[in-house]
């Protein structure tokens, strides 16, 4: 039994060990393309280091969004269900969560308002990821196809709201949003981290992380899930039905998704706002591939993206270097997760079956 | 509606596919070659950039621009094609890949060579003259077809090409083996890697082709939403189109249209809001999408068709 533990620990040490190798690889290529354009080479190197030391807030206010998005993906890709479609839930969790802000009577509870437009996202962000989960259960339809373009339906369609519907009345305004949501709707933000706009949602983040670690490895449908993505042949003749578990797993990651939305709008815009979303739901996928699809691994890793994000803007800010720059480490170490040269090990040996049935739709 | 409003109509429809029927024989190919390769967004915004780089360093030249973009957007689609040869990446999350490095690489490089954020328009451009076809550009209707720009003919072109490449050569023959069954094809002394770089390298190209011809000629200037999920509708062209260079530019022409329909409507003044309007060609393609996994569902359940060899890349 002592055996077996050590091996587990050696072994996740080892991943653990290959990421970082990943991450500092990334980081090398970054500083030496800073160097070669001529800018502060160690610039993205000390806005790291004063995210995760002096400013901590501010990595926390961008790491919330990013472990959740993380998390949204690692319960879809357990599965093998490639959802690309996560920005699209958030979008629409940001909508939902608006619309109910909106018209919430100023009277009302501020717990009550809080709790009941959270619902009300995840409500329509599982909803929205409803539209490709039945794509792919009735028709078959390749779900990286279809969440790929409704991530632009749902983008548009803000766009819409904030210049329709939604519209802030407030005059001779030159941005597209909505108008500021009364306070008893805004989710609070912690106060010793002010005046960042660090909120409880990094606490919403850790509950769901702890959440899932327990739904994943200590409950039968966290095995179901496993089953399916690891063989859905294998799945049926265990009594395991794959559509339904790919209809739970995608309902689950839109709320997740819708979640994301929610707190953007309640406790860091106050409002909605047309562009308010960087992308989340890919870098989620960084998150979720970085962490192994581990769900505490996607705590660390968030952190991670959410000091590197935080750095590149303080960064732009204090020097001159774009903050762009950090897009580029986050697609570097993306990239090399793809490859197998690195990561012969962690990669799941079965992503390359979904591959050749999925793209030879 | 006017003889001249339908004309017109088309006209345009044709312009706005140009860029997506570029891409989607592009994607195509990979396609064929068993390269899913959703990178497609990402080369075109590399392709966009390069253009109005290569524009402005020359002094206004749009014919510069469009070689520069073809040859920066292969040399871009090389890393990806690297990947996926050498190092056995997942073609999925290497092209996902691809698409946040093109917009990381394009913004940083906008800040650093051009010092602007968001959009830049070169200083000196001479835009290219549309090419009036003698005969054609009197028949009413089909008039649509003349006054285009090079690059449509260009492509109109290459479909051609590229279907006798595809179905009519040797080297077609090789593309598809590969996609079919590389451990066959390398049987009969094909080298699956080396087909792999080329269509990733061609469709490099010909997604450089279609940034440029967004930012150069229908616009003049680049921004950085520029391509506009434009990649991803090609995709779902050729997904449609069967991964057949004809078909899929017909599908492409359906996209298109449904962007010519969208700025009509906002011509008309009908009181929509454009943001519903720009998501016209991706329900489009969302409803093609649908109707194509129907179709091959039905195929694998034998309901329709019975043409085994087909499913592989229906």
């Amino acid at each position: 039994m002592k055996n077996k533990n050590d091996s587990k620990i050696m072994s996740a040490a080892r991943v653990v060990g290959k990421q970082i190798s990943l991450i500092v690889l990334a980081l090398l290529f970054a500083t030496v393309f800073l160097a070669v354009s001529g800018y502060e080479p160690f610039a993205i190197l000390n806005g790291i280091t004063e995210s995760l030391t002096v400013d901590i807030a501010g990595t926390i206010r961008w790491a919330t969004p990013l472990i959740l998005s993380g998390l949204a993906i690692c319960v879809t890709y357990k599965a093998e269900v490639f959802n690309l479609g996560v920005d699209g839930q958030i979008y629409m969790g940001a909508a939902a969560a608006t619309a109910v802000a909106v018209i919430m009577p100023e009277s009302m509870n501020h717990g009550v308002s809080v709790v009941v437009i959270f619902l009300t996202a995840m409500a329509a962000g599982a909803a929205f990821a409803m539209i490709p989960a039945l794509m792919k259960v009735y028709l078959g339809t390749d779900v990286i196809v279809s969440t790929l373009l409704l991530n632009f339906v749902a983008e548009l369609f803000i766009e819409y709201l904030v210049t329709g519907p939604l519209k802030s009345p407030e005059e001779n305004m030159n941005m597209n949003a909505s108008k500021v949501l009364n306070e008893n709707t805004w989710l609070p933000r912690i106060s010793f981290l002010e005046p960042s706009s660090a909120n409880i949602g990094i606490y919403i983040a850790i509950v769901l992380m702890l959440f899932l670690t327990f739904v994943f490895f200590r409950t039968a449908f966290g095995h179901e899930i496993r089953i399916v993505g690891a063989n859905p042949v294998l799945a049926r003749y265990a009594g395991i039905k794959p559509k339904k578990t790919i209809l739970q797993v995608m309902g689950l990651s839109g709320a997740i998704g819708g979640i994301v939305g929610a707190i953007e709008v309640t406790a860091v815009q106050h409002r909605l706002l047309a562009a308010f979303n960087p992308d989340f739901g890919f870098d989620g996928i960084v998150v979720s591939l970085l962490a192994n699809n581990n769900p505490i691994g996607v705590l660390f890793s968030g952190i991670f993206f959410g000091a590197l994000k935080n750095g590149g803007i303080n960064m732009e800010r204090i020097t001159d270097v774009p903050s762009a720059i950090t897009d580029i480490v986050t697609a570097i170490i993306f990239i090399i997760i793809s490859a197998k040269f690195i990561l012969p090990k962690i990669r799941n040996p079965k992503m390359k079956k979904v591959r050749s049935s999925e793209g030879g739709k | 509606m006017s003889i001249a409003v339908i004309t017109d109509t088309l006209a345009s429809m044709i312009r706005m596919a140009t860029p997506l029927m570029l891409m989607a024989l592009g994607g195509l190919l990979c396609q064929r070659a068993g390269v899913f390769n959703i990178a497609l967004e990402g080369f075109s915004l590399v392709g966009a950039f390069a253009a109005i780089a290569v524009v402005q360093f020359t002094g206004g030249s749009v014919w510069a621009g469009l070689l520069g973009a073809m040859v920066i957007g292969a040399v871009y689609s090389s890393l990806y094609a690297l990947f996926v040869t050498k190092f056995k990446a997942d073609n999925i999350i290497a092209s996902i890949a691809m698409n946040m490095l093109g917009a990381g690489l394009t913004s940083y490089l906008l800040r650093t060579i051009f010092n602007v954020q968001g959009a830049y328009s070169p200083d000196e451009i001479h835009k290219l003259s549309m090419i009036k076809i003698p005969i054609i550009k009197d028949i009413p209707i089909l008039s649509c077809l003349s006054g285009q720009s090079i690059v449509t003919y260009f492509a109109i072109i290459m479909v051609v090409v590229i279907y006798v490449v595809l179905f009519k050569t040797k080297i077609g023959l090789s593309i598809c083996a590969v996609g079919e069954s590389e451990v066959a094809a390398k049987t009969a002394g094909i080298k699956p890697n080396l087909i792999k770089w080329q269509v990733v390298l061609m469709s490099g190209a010909l997604c450089g082709l279609a940034g440029a011809y967004l930012s150069t000629i229908s616009v003049s200037q680049f921004s950085e939403d520029m391509i506009q999920g434009r990649g991803f509708n090609a995709f779902t062209a050729f997904v449609f189109g069967n991964a057949h260079p004809v078909f899929a530019s017909l599908v492409t022409l359906l996209f298109g249209f449904a962007d010519a329909i969208g700025i009509r409507i906002e011509l008309l003044g009908m009181n929509i809001s454009p943001s519903i309007i720009k998501m016209f060609p991706f329900v489009f393609a969302i409803i093609a999408l649908m109707i194509s996994s129907y179709t091959s569902k039905l195929k694998k359940l034998g309901v329709i068709g019975n043409k085994k060899k087909k499913e592989k890349t229906a």
